[in-house]
Protein backbone atom coordinates (compact mmCIF):
# COMPACT_ATOMS: atom_id res chain seq x y z
CA UNK A 1 0.00 0.00 0.00
CA UNK A 2 1.48 3.37 -0.69
CA UNK A 3 1.10 6.29 1.51
CA UNK A 4 -2.22 7.64 0.42
CA UNK A 5 -4.08 4.73 0.12
CA UNK A 6 -3.26 3.72 3.14
CA UNK A 7 -4.23 7.20 4.88
CA UNK A 8 -7.71 6.65 3.32
CA UNK A 9 -7.48 3.13 4.43
CA UNK A 10 -7.04 4.46 8.21
CA UNK A 11 -9.47 7.16 7.69
CA UNK A 12 -12.04 4.78 6.64
CA UNK A 13 -11.78 2.64 9.62
CA UNK A 14 -11.87 5.76 11.85
CA UNK A 15 -15.15 6.22 10.65
CA UNK A 16 -16.41 3.38 10.84
CA UNK A 17 -14.65 2.75 14.60
CA UNK A 18 -16.79 6.05 15.22
CA UNK A 19 -19.98 4.80 13.93
CA UNK A 20 -19.60 1.71 15.86
CA UNK A 21 -18.86 3.54 19.19
CA UNK A 22 -21.92 5.29 18.66
CA UNK A 23 -24.12 2.26 18.15
CA UNK A 24 -22.88 0.75 20.75
CA UNK A 25 -24.51 3.04 22.94
CA UNK A 26 -27.89 2.11 22.54
CA UNK A 27 -29.42 1.55 25.99
CA UNK A 28 -32.26 4.13 26.18
CA UNK A 29 -31.24 5.81 29.19
CA UNK A 30 -33.63 5.98 32.17
CA UNK A 31 -34.84 8.39 34.85
CA UNK A 32 -35.93 6.22 37.58
CA UNK A 33 -33.65 3.38 39.05
CA UNK A 34 -34.32 0.48 36.83
CA UNK A 35 -33.64 -1.93 39.57
CA UNK A 36 -36.29 -0.66 41.80
CA UNK A 37 -40.11 -0.17 41.51
CA UNK A 38 -41.05 3.38 40.44
CA UNK A 39 -41.20 5.78 43.12
CA UNK A 40 -44.56 7.21 44.41
CA UNK A 41 -43.76 10.96 44.51
CA UNK A 42 -45.40 13.25 46.07
CA UNK A 43 -45.77 13.80 50.34
CA UNK A 44 -47.46 11.23 52.04
CA UNK A 45 -49.32 11.91 54.94
CA UNK A 46 -49.94 10.80 58.42
CA UNK A 47 -53.20 9.96 59.52
CA UNK A 48 -54.07 8.36 62.73
CA UNK A 49 -50.74 6.87 63.04
CA UNK A 50 -50.97 5.68 59.15
CA UNK A 51 -48.44 6.81 56.46
CA UNK A 52 -50.88 7.77 53.59
CA UNK A 53 -49.11 8.07 49.94
CA UNK A 54 -49.76 11.28 47.96
CA UNK A 55 -52.86 10.62 46.21
CA UNK A 56 -54.93 12.26 43.12
CA UNK A 57 -57.95 13.82 44.88
CA UNK A 58 -61.44 12.96 42.86
CA UNK A 59 -62.68 15.42 40.23
CA UNK A 60 -65.12 15.60 37.64
CA UNK A 61 -64.67 17.51 34.55
CA UNK A 62 -66.56 17.96 31.49
CA UNK A 63 -64.21 16.61 28.30
CA UNK A 64 -64.33 17.30 24.55
CA UNK A 65 -67.78 14.85 23.86
CA UNK A 66 -69.62 17.29 26.97
CA UNK A 67 -69.11 13.78 28.84
CA UNK A 68 -68.46 13.91 32.31
CA UNK A 69 -64.88 12.44 33.56
CA UNK A 70 -64.09 11.05 37.13
CA UNK A 71 -61.32 9.36 38.83
CA UNK A 72 -63.77 6.61 38.06
CA UNK A 73 -63.52 7.03 34.14
CA UNK A 74 -59.95 5.74 35.21
CA UNK A 75 -60.40 3.13 37.35
CA UNK A 76 -57.79 0.24 36.78
CA UNK A 77 -56.05 2.02 34.28
CA UNK A 78 -53.34 4.13 34.16
CA UNK A 79 -53.38 7.26 32.79
CA UNK A 80 -50.87 10.34 31.80
CA UNK A 81 -52.05 14.08 33.07
CA UNK A 82 -50.66 17.21 31.75
CA UNK A 83 -52.37 20.70 31.73
CA UNK A 84 -52.13 22.70 28.34
CA UNK A 85 -54.55 25.14 26.38
CA UNK A 86 -55.61 24.94 22.83
CA UNK A 87 -54.45 28.57 21.39
CA UNK A 88 -51.15 28.22 23.90
CA UNK A 89 -48.20 29.10 21.67
CA UNK A 90 -45.07 28.27 23.42
CA UNK A 91 -44.84 24.90 25.01
CA UNK A 92 -48.39 23.03 24.20
CA UNK A 93 -47.77 22.29 20.33
CA UNK A 94 -44.43 20.24 21.87
CA UNK A 95 -46.58 18.79 24.02
CA UNK A 96 -49.17 17.67 22.05
CA UNK A 97 -47.19 16.77 19.34
CA UNK A 98 -45.11 14.55 22.63
CA UNK A 99 -48.32 13.11 24.09
CA UNK A 100 -50.24 12.08 20.27
CA UNK A 101 -46.72 9.30 20.33
CA UNK A 102 -47.88 8.19 23.72
CA UNK A 103 -52.02 8.00 22.27
CA UNK A 104 -50.69 6.07 19.26
CA UNK A 105 -48.20 4.14 21.40
CA UNK A 106 -51.28 2.64 23.44
CA UNK A 107 -54.30 3.18 21.14
CA UNK A 108 -55.07 -0.52 21.46
CA UNK A 109 -54.14 -0.81 25.20
CA UNK A 110 -57.55 -0.02 27.32
CA UNK A 111 -55.19 -0.24 30.37
CA UNK A 112 -53.70 3.05 29.41
CA UNK A 113 -55.24 6.36 29.27
CA UNK A 114 -54.66 10.41 28.76
CA UNK A 115 -56.32 13.07 30.97
CA UNK A 116 -55.15 16.68 28.92
CA UNK A 117 -56.74 19.35 31.60
CA UNK A 118 -57.57 23.22 30.06
CA UNK A 119 -55.81 25.79 31.73
CA UNK A 120 -58.17 28.29 29.71
CA UNK A 121 -61.74 26.57 30.54
CA UNK A 122 -63.27 30.03 29.35
CA UNK A 123 -62.08 29.89 25.53
CA UNK A 124 -61.39 26.26 25.67
CA UNK A 125 -64.95 24.44 25.65
CA UNK A 126 -65.85 21.19 24.48
CA UNK A 127 -66.62 22.31 21.34
CA UNK A 128 -63.27 23.58 21.19
CA UNK A 129 -61.59 20.90 22.51
CA UNK A 130 -63.13 18.94 20.08
CA UNK A 131 -61.95 20.71 17.39
CA UNK A 132 -58.17 20.26 18.79
CA UNK A 133 -59.04 16.58 19.25
CA UNK A 134 -60.61 16.20 15.88
CA UNK A 135 -57.68 17.84 13.90
CA UNK A 136 -54.64 16.26 15.82
CA UNK A 137 -56.89 12.77 15.15
CA UNK A 138 -56.87 11.13 18.54
CA UNK A 139 -59.70 9.39 20.51
CA UNK A 140 -61.82 10.33 23.34
CA UNK A 141 -62.12 7.41 25.09
CA UNK A 142 -57.97 7.32 24.56
CA UNK A 143 -57.42 10.81 25.45
CA UNK A 144 -59.82 12.78 27.30
CA UNK A 145 -59.20 16.54 26.93
CA UNK A 146 -61.30 18.29 29.59
CA UNK A 147 -62.87 21.32 31.01
CA UNK A 148 -65.23 22.49 33.15
CA UNK A 149 -64.56 24.73 35.97
CA UNK A 150 -62.70 28.04 36.64
CA UNK A 151 -58.78 28.53 35.99
CA UNK A 152 -58.23 29.35 39.77
CA UNK A 153 -59.88 26.17 40.29
CA UNK A 154 -57.76 24.14 38.11
CA UNK A 155 -54.46 25.93 38.83
CA UNK A 156 -54.75 25.41 42.22
CA UNK A 157 -56.07 21.40 41.65
CA UNK A 158 -52.88 21.16 39.06
CA UNK A 159 -50.61 22.46 41.74
CA UNK A 160 -51.34 20.68 45.07
CA UNK A 161 -52.74 17.12 43.41
CA UNK A 162 -49.74 17.28 40.05
CA UNK A 163 -47.11 19.60 41.68
CA UNK A 164 -47.15 20.81 38.67
CA UNK A 165 -46.64 24.64 37.79
CA UNK A 166 -50.50 26.40 37.14
CA UNK A 167 -50.71 29.91 37.81
CA UNK A 168 -51.40 33.92 36.66
CA UNK A 169 -48.86 35.31 35.45
CA UNK A 170 -49.76 38.90 32.99
CA UNK A 171 -46.09 38.26 31.31
CA UNK A 172 -47.01 34.20 30.14
CA UNK A 173 -49.33 34.27 26.97
CA UNK A 174 -53.30 34.86 27.93
CA UNK A 175 -51.74 35.45 30.94
CA UNK A 176 -51.19 31.54 32.40
CA UNK A 177 -48.21 30.25 33.33
CA UNK A 178 -47.95 26.72 32.76
CA UNK A 179 -45.01 24.05 33.00
CA UNK A 180 -45.00 20.98 30.51
CA UNK A 181 -44.74 17.94 32.41
CA UNK A 182 -46.20 15.17 31.80
CA UNK A 183 -47.55 13.01 34.99
CA UNK A 184 -47.49 9.36 35.20
CA UNK A 185 -50.33 7.91 37.62
CA UNK A 186 -51.07 4.62 38.74
CA UNK A 187 -54.61 2.71 38.79
CA UNK A 188 -54.78 3.93 42.92
CA UNK A 189 -53.76 7.37 41.42
CA UNK A 190 -50.35 7.66 42.61
CA UNK A 191 -47.98 9.41 40.65
CA UNK A 192 -45.47 7.64 39.21
CA UNK A 193 -43.07 9.37 37.56
CA UNK A 194 -42.65 13.21 36.05
CA UNK A 195 -41.29 14.31 32.11
CA UNK A 196 -40.98 16.69 30.54
CA UNK A 197 -43.55 16.83 28.04
CA UNK A 198 -41.91 19.21 25.56
CA UNK A 199 -38.40 16.76 25.17
CA UNK A 200 -38.87 13.24 22.80
CA UNK A 201 -35.94 11.72 25.08
CA UNK A 202 -38.29 11.95 28.10
CA UNK A 203 -41.15 10.96 26.42
CA UNK A 204 -39.48 7.74 25.39
CA UNK A 205 -38.43 7.28 28.67
CA UNK A 206 -42.48 7.73 30.01
CA UNK A 207 -43.61 5.61 27.23
CA UNK A 208 -40.73 2.83 28.75
CA UNK A 209 -42.38 3.48 32.43
CA UNK A 210 -45.93 3.13 31.26
CA UNK A 211 -44.45 -0.53 29.93
CA UNK A 212 -42.97 -0.98 33.20
CA UNK A 213 -45.99 -0.54 34.86
CA UNK A 214 -48.46 -2.47 33.20
CA UNK A 215 -45.84 -5.64 33.35
CA UNK A 216 -45.16 -4.98 37.21
CA UNK A 217 -49.44 -4.04 38.28
CA UNK A 218 -51.02 -6.16 36.19
CA UNK B 1 2.74 4.70 13.76
CA UNK B 2 1.08 8.02 11.97
CA UNK B 3 -2.18 5.83 12.33
CA UNK B 4 -3.06 8.17 15.40
CA UNK B 5 -3.64 11.33 13.76
CA UNK B 6 -5.41 9.86 11.30
CA UNK B 7 -7.90 8.47 13.38
CA UNK B 8 -8.04 11.97 15.45
CA UNK B 9 -8.37 13.68 11.97
CA UNK B 10 -11.17 10.74 11.32
CA UNK B 11 -13.03 11.82 14.14
CA UNK B 12 -12.91 15.69 14.46
CA UNK B 13 -14.34 15.20 10.54
CA UNK B 14 -16.88 13.16 12.02
CA UNK B 15 -17.68 16.01 15.03
CA UNK B 16 -17.72 18.88 12.24
CA UNK B 17 -20.48 16.93 9.85
CA UNK B 18 -22.66 16.41 12.91
CA UNK B 19 -22.06 19.84 14.19
CA UNK B 20 -22.37 21.98 10.89
CA UNK B 21 -26.31 20.47 9.97
CA UNK B 22 -27.39 23.83 11.46
CA UNK B 23 -29.19 26.73 9.88
CA UNK B 24 -27.71 29.88 11.08
CA UNK B 25 -29.17 32.18 8.98
CA UNK B 26 -31.19 35.37 10.29
CA UNK B 27 -34.45 33.54 8.37
CA UNK B 28 -33.73 30.07 10.27
CA UNK B 29 -33.62 32.21 13.33
CA UNK B 30 -36.48 33.83 13.29
CA UNK B 31 -38.48 30.80 11.93
CA UNK B 32 -37.16 28.85 15.33
CA UNK B 33 -38.74 31.12 17.39
CA UNK B 34 -41.54 32.48 16.31
CA UNK B 35 -42.80 29.23 14.28
CA UNK B 36 -41.20 25.95 15.04
CA UNK B 37 -43.02 25.51 17.99
CA UNK B 38 -45.87 24.54 16.27
CA UNK B 39 -44.85 24.19 12.44
CA UNK B 40 -42.06 21.93 13.56
CA UNK B 41 -38.24 21.93 12.80
CA UNK B 42 -38.46 21.02 9.20
CA UNK B 43 -42.08 22.61 8.90
CA UNK B 44 -43.45 19.45 8.98
CA UNK B 45 -46.72 21.02 10.81
CA UNK B 46 -48.36 18.42 12.77
CA UNK B 47 -51.22 16.33 11.73
CA UNK B 48 -54.67 18.22 10.80
CA UNK B 49 -53.96 20.63 13.99
CA UNK B 50 -51.11 22.77 12.34
CA UNK B 51 -50.25 22.66 8.46
CA UNK B 52 -46.97 21.63 7.27
CA UNK B 53 -44.91 24.81 5.88
CA UNK B 54 -42.38 22.19 3.71
CA UNK B 55 -44.53 21.36 0.24
CA UNK B 56 -47.08 23.44 0.86
CA UNK B 57 -48.62 24.59 -2.19
CA UNK B 58 -50.44 27.61 -0.26
CA UNK B 59 -46.93 29.34 -0.20
CA UNK B 60 -46.10 29.31 -3.65
CA UNK B 61 -48.69 32.23 -5.00
CA UNK B 62 -49.76 33.60 -1.64
CA UNK B 63 -47.12 36.27 -0.78
CA UNK B 64 -49.30 39.15 0.19
CA UNK B 65 -51.43 36.81 2.24
CA UNK B 66 -48.38 35.36 4.08
CA UNK B 67 -47.36 38.30 5.19
CA UNK B 68 -50.91 39.31 6.73
CA UNK B 69 -51.33 36.07 8.25
CA UNK B 70 -47.69 36.20 9.99
CA UNK B 71 -48.01 39.81 11.29
CA UNK B 72 -52.21 39.66 12.51
CA UNK B 73 -52.47 35.66 12.70
CA UNK B 74 -55.61 34.01 10.93
CA UNK B 75 -58.56 32.19 12.20
CA UNK B 76 -60.39 31.13 8.71
CA UNK B 77 -59.82 27.88 7.20
CA UNK B 78 -56.97 27.75 5.16
CA UNK B 79 -56.58 24.71 2.49
CA UNK B 80 -53.08 23.80 1.98
CA UNK B 81 -52.68 20.89 -0.53
CA UNK B 82 -56.56 20.15 -0.98
CA UNK B 83 -56.77 19.80 3.08
CA UNK B 84 -58.79 22.17 5.19
CA UNK B 85 -56.96 23.41 8.12
CA UNK B 86 -59.11 25.25 11.08
CA UNK B 87 -57.10 26.23 14.36
CA UNK B 88 -56.45 29.90 14.71
CA UNK B 89 -52.95 31.01 14.10
CA UNK B 90 -51.94 33.65 16.66
CA UNK B 91 -50.08 37.00 15.15
CA UNK B 92 -46.34 37.93 15.49
CA UNK B 93 -46.76 41.61 16.38
CA UNK B 94 -43.56 42.12 17.12
CA UNK B 95 -42.07 41.36 13.70
CA UNK B 96 -40.77 44.39 11.63
CA UNK B 97 -41.55 44.36 8.18
CA UNK B 98 -37.93 43.55 7.33
CA UNK B 99 -38.38 39.74 9.62
CA UNK B 100 -41.67 39.00 7.99
CA UNK B 101 -39.43 39.53 4.59
CA UNK B 102 -36.80 37.36 5.46
CA UNK B 103 -38.64 35.15 7.01
CA UNK B 104 -40.99 34.37 3.95
CA UNK B 105 -38.10 34.11 1.52
CA UNK B 106 -37.15 31.48 4.39
CA UNK B 107 -40.35 29.30 4.46
CA UNK B 108 -40.53 29.76 0.75
CA UNK B 109 -36.62 28.05 0.16
CA UNK B 110 -36.21 25.74 2.55
CA UNK B 111 -37.22 21.92 3.20
CA UNK B 112 -37.38 21.29 -0.64
CA UNK B 113 -39.64 24.34 -1.27
CA UNK B 114 -38.08 26.46 -4.01
CA UNK B 115 -40.68 29.06 -4.55
CA UNK B 116 -37.96 31.86 -5.13
CA UNK B 117 -37.67 34.78 -3.33
CA UNK B 118 -40.23 37.74 -2.90
CA UNK B 119 -38.93 41.55 -3.55
CA UNK B 120 -39.11 43.32 0.09
CA UNK B 121 -41.37 46.28 -1.55
CA UNK B 122 -44.08 43.89 -2.10
CA UNK B 123 -43.63 42.72 1.27
CA UNK B 124 -43.85 46.06 2.67
CA UNK B 125 -46.68 47.01 0.27
CA UNK B 126 -48.46 43.68 1.42
CA UNK B 127 -48.46 44.70 5.27
CA UNK B 128 -49.41 48.47 4.70
CA UNK B 129 -52.48 46.86 2.94
CA UNK B 130 -53.32 44.01 5.87
CA UNK B 131 -56.66 44.41 7.46
CA UNK B 132 -56.19 45.20 11.27
CA UNK B 133 -57.55 41.44 11.96
CA UNK B 134 -56.80 39.53 9.35
CA UNK B 135 -59.26 37.69 7.66
CA UNK B 136 -57.17 37.30 4.18
CA UNK B 137 -55.65 33.71 3.46
CA UNK B 138 -59.24 32.07 1.86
Amino acid sequence: MNNFTEKIFLLVVSLLLAFAGASCNSQPPQKYDPNKPLPVIGPSKRVDGKVLTHQIEPFSFVDQDSNIVTEKSFEGKLFVADFFFSTCPDICPKMSQQMVRVHDEFLKDERVAILSHSLDPAYDTPKVLKEYATALGVETQKWHMVTGYERSEINKFGQSNYLVTAMEDSNAPKGILHGGNFVLVDKNRNIRGMYDGTIAEEVDMLIHDIKRLLNEEY
Amino acid sequence: MFAWPILLAGLIFLIYQFGAKGDNSAGAKIYKSHCANCHGDSGEGLRSLYPPLAGADYLKDHEADLACIIRNGVDVDLIINGKTYNQPMPGNQLLSDQEIAILIDHIRNSWGNDYGNVPFSKVKNALDLCAPTSKSGK
